[in-house]
């Protein structure tokens, strides 16, 4: 029996296994330059293989920028990059039209491209720009589509956007509307790396030559994985777990935890379970697996659900984090296996 | 396809080893549920006396073990969690399950066919046993044993309850078993030769009584229902029948050597009967002589039996004066008449006499079985005394005791019979005896046999106080009478209650002193009233002499 799956566009033909490979190639390219943030890479992998966006958070210096110029240079994508300020304006990131002569003297509109007309976008220091810039963006990353001058213009597939945002220096910010977090599949945190790491990274980095990174995926095959991973099957139990699990990050709902009572405002929407199956499956494929696992989802839930999870200013007074609110709901809410005791 | 294909039956065989996990787990929490239920019964049955707890424990634990059993294997165990199981178990990240899932639909894709193939292949290189290991709850089954073995213990170990559980039993067979001798009075009754309402009345009491008894079950209920008994038929007594008897026999036993009329033999009514017939043959002076016999025994039945009295009284001035002889014919029908009469009071008298002997045997063995708890053996004496008359009748009493706990006692009639019973666990020992032969039964006891005993007229007791059926209650009220009573602050005096003399309170067995100068009495009396030659007349004053309290006679 043969395992592979042919694109229906493509018509790559991918098995699971290739898959897998392709996916350990990327991870390998990227660990050249970025060094021990395994779990960051594997979760922006997650993101490039569902078409996810990705929102990358962490102190500046900690190679975010880095690592998804990496990843473009491992994919082979069109690459742009847009450093977020706060006199960026919607057209900066979308494009204009503008008023081009032609060899005839004839004048016309010509619509010019924006960086967001390409198939990984980095929005560096996203919350940095204007509401109405940030507004360009949601559009863009749900449509996957751009409007200008009235006229919609789809952008290519796969289209990723991974925007990084520093959690310090609020001064001058613009924090992210929910609405648009809720648009990211996963919210990775960037964390400072081990010293034993960080002597790599010194190493690799200060050498007079840097490391070669070469493309390893195309984009066609990267639209075959992107396709294969949503065939990856769910059970029913699972998928009854998935949404147990965002259902309990609501305050109303029985199933909370006293956590999510006293600190949470508003919980995930469906829209994170979606979040938490696709990553679940991208876990699978990526682990050899053929299906969704619990441990897959309970992997996936924190960078899922962190930022669809509105806290209470209780929490924040209390130095509560969503991460903890979301142990507190993988703790509370009942496994699929809980029902097996019964069996012994 | 065919990897697919082998995936179901493997799951089944899984099933099955779940299934017998699960009846195993069942069976242990079930003993566990059984040793809590039957420590708390066994220990109740410490405090509380129950005697069936042990059953109950041994019957509980083959259930729990079976239903327990029985209802881990049959409840539903549907195959998706089974395939969970398998998963949870071999560390399958849900392939199996999710496997079965597509196996049910259609599938989109080659991969969910590949999923599945890769399951069904996955599994059938691991084991059933690994998917579904026997494993079973240990702290479950250590409190299953340990509950298992402290409720054994309290099985085997004495329990002080155990002797009372015994004793009920004991009273609930005794009281059985007096309720089938009542049933036999009450059959005996039904088939006396007699036609009397009063017959009728004792046999449907005493079937009542019997009825009663067996429901009862316990001794309180049935001294209960004895006492009742007896005072309904206290009730169907005559006071007077007795005298009337008394004195009828009397006067036959005179007949028997003084014929009303020469060649005449039987009863009153069949000498009557006969003395009609003879009539008009009669002498002027035999017409006479029998004439003022009759009036004699016409003017002693006064009282006890009046109809009789006036038929007597007829027959002697029809005989006297020469005239029919039908009023002799209808005194000889108010004889017989009378006969019945008696007949019916006897059986009375005698099914009170046997209730009164039940019940104090019933009463006997609630106390001594109360009391003998502990003892050894025991020795029991026997004491007995008997009186009889020139007739062969006569009445026996024993007592038996065992070590002072015991009591037994007998009465007789007739040739004298006595019983004897014996509680607690000494031997009881009874006699009885009337005129030196004596027929006694064997003591009943708990945990010693009883010494049957028997001697003649030999009294290790007072006489005066030996307790004596009483034939005639009340016989004289004037004497007899005991009032109770209260007395106002103005001193006006009220009565609350009477009680006629010796047995006339229900009480069929008097002392002998208290019973001795009526009977004496009516003897003299009777003596003087008939044709009786002076020298039997002394014989018999002399006979009620070596009678008295404090005599030699017994």
């Amino acid at each position: 029996m043969s395992l592979t799956e042919q694109h229906s566009e493509t018509g790559v033909p991918l098995t699971p296994q290739e898959y897998a490979e392709v996916a350990a190639a990327v991870e390998t390219e990227v660990a050249k330059l970025i060094v021990g943030q395994g779990r960051l890479v594997r979760q922006v992998l997650i993101c490039l293989l569902a078409e996810g966006h990705a929102l990358l958070e962490g102190v500046p210096g900690l190679g975010k920028t880095m690592l998804l110029r990496t990843l473009s240079q491992a994919v082979d994508l069109e690459f742009s990059r847009v450093q977020f300020t706060p006199d960026l304006m919607p057209a900066d990131i979308v494009g204009t039209q503008v008023l081009r002569e032609d060899d005839q003297g004839r004048r016309r509109f010509e619509f010019s491209k924006g960086p967001l007309f390409a198939n990984l976008v980095l929005a560096d220091e996203v919350n940095r720009a204007t509401p109405k810039t940030q507004s360009a963006l949601l559009e863009a990353m749900q449509e996957r589509a751009a409007t200008v001058a009235g006229q919609t213009r789809p952008l290519p597939r796969p289209f990723f956007v991974m925007a990084t945002q520093n959690p310090i220096e609020m001064e001058g910010t613009y924090p992210l509307p929910e609405a648009q977090l809720d648009r990211f599949l996963l919210k990775i945190l960037v964390e400072l790396p081990e010293p034993a790491d960080m002597v790599k990274i010194l190493e690799r980095t200060t050498a007079p030559y840097e490391p070669d990174v070469s493309k390893v995926v195309d984009t066609a095959k990267l639209r075959a994985m992107i396709h294969l991973t949503r065939q990856v099957p769910l059970a029913g139990h699972l998928a009854k777990y998935a949404a147990s699990l965002v259902a309990a990050t609501h305050p109303g709902r029985p199933e909370a935890p006293e956590t999510v009572r006293r600190y949470v405002r508003f919980g995930a929407s469906p829209r994170g379970a979606q979040a938490l199956v696709l990553a679940a499956k991208v876990t699978a494929l990526l682990s050899g697996g053929l299906n969704v696992s619990e441990e897959g989802l309970r992997e996936v839930a924190a960078p899922a659900l962190r930022h669809r999870v509105i806290l209470s200013y209780e929490a924040l007074a209390d130095g509560v984090s969503a991460d903890a609110v979301i142990d507190s709901v993988l703790a509370h809410v009942p496994s699929p296996t809980e029902d097996l005791k019964d069996l012994g | 396809m065919v990897a697919d294909q082998a995936l179901i039956p493997w799951l089944e065989q899984v099933r099955r080893r779940v299934r017998a996990r699960r009846g195993i787990r069942s069976m242990i929490t079930a003993l566990v549920v059984w040793g809590s239920a039957s420590l708390l019964l066994l220990l109740a049955a410490r405090v509380v006396p129950l005697g069936w707890e042990r059953d109950a424990a041994a019957a509980g634990a083959l259930l729990a073990i079976a239903a327990g059993f029985v209802l881990g294997l049959t409840r539903k165990l549907p195959l998706p969690l089974v395939a969970r199981s398998a998963d949870q178990q071999l560390q399958g990240s849900d392939r199996i399950a999710t496997a079965l899932e597509l196996l049910g639909k259609p599938r989109s894709s080659s991969l969910a066919s590949g999923q599945v193939n890769a399951a069904s292949r996955w599994a059938a290189v691991h084991s059933v046993a690994g998917a579904a290991p026997m494993r079973v709850p240990r702290r479950r089954m250590m409190a299953a044993g340990g509950l298992g073995a402290v409720v054994v213990l309290l099985a085997v170990l004495p329990n002080p309850n155990d002797r009372v559980v015994d004793r009920l039993r004991a009273e609930a067979a005794l009281v059985q078993r007096q309720a089938e001798q009542v049933r036999s009075q009450a059959q005996a009754a039904q088939e006396l030769p007699v036609d009397s309402a009063e017959k009728q009345q004792l046999a449907a009491e005493l079937e009542r009584l019997a009825a009663e008894l067996e429901r009862s079950g316990g001794i309180e209920k049935a001294l209960e229902e004895f006492a009742r008994t007896e005072g309904r038929l206290q009730a169907l007594q005559s006071t007077e029948h007795l005298a009337a008897k008394t004195l009828t026999r009397s006067f036959e036993r005179s007949l028997a050597g003084s014929p009303l009329a020469p060649g005449l033999t039987g009863s009153l009514a069949q000498q009557l009967a006969g003395l009609q017939e003879q009539a008009p043959e009669l002498s002027g002076l035999q017409r006479s002589e029998a004439a003022e016999r009759l009036k004699g025994l016409s003017d002693s039945l006064a009282s006890a039996d009046q109809a009789l009295s006036e038929a007597l009284a007829g027959a002697a001035q029809a005989l006297e004066s020469g005239g029919s002889p039908d009023a002799v014919g209808r005194a000889a029908a108010a004889a017989q008449s009378s006969e019945a009469a008696a007949a019916a009071q006897d059986a009375v008298a005698s099914a009170r006499a046997a209730l009164s002997d039940l019940r104090s045997q019933l009463a006997q063995a609630g106390q001594g079985q109360g009391q003998g708890e502990g003892q050894g053996q025991g020795q029991g004496q026997g004491e007995g005394q008997g009186q009889g008359q020139s007739q062969g009748q006569g009445q026996g009493q024993g007592q038996g005791q065992g070590q002072g706990q015991g009591q037994g006692q007998g009465q007789g009639q007739g040739q004298g019979q006595g019983q004897g019973q014996g509680q607690g666990q000494a031997a009881g020992a009874a006699s009885g005896v009337v005129g030196g032969s004596s027929a006694a039964t064997g003591g009943q006891a708990t945990g010693g046999p009883g010494r049957p005993q028997g001697t003649g007229n030999n009294a290790s007791t007072e006489v005066g106080e030996s307790p004596i059926y009483n034939p005639i209650p009340g016989s004289d009220p004037a004497e007899r009478i005991q009032a109770r009573g209260d007395v106002d602050p103005s001193g006006e005096q009220s009565v609350t209650g009477r009680q006629l003399g010796p047995g006339a309170g229900g009480d069929a067995l008097v002392p002998y002193r208290e019973i001795y100068p009526e009977y004496s009495n009516r003897a003299a009396r009777a003596v003087e009233q008939m044709p009786v030659p002076a020298s039997l007349r002394t014989f018999v004053r002399s006979y009620f002499e070596s009678l008295a309290p404090g005599g030699n006679g017994g």
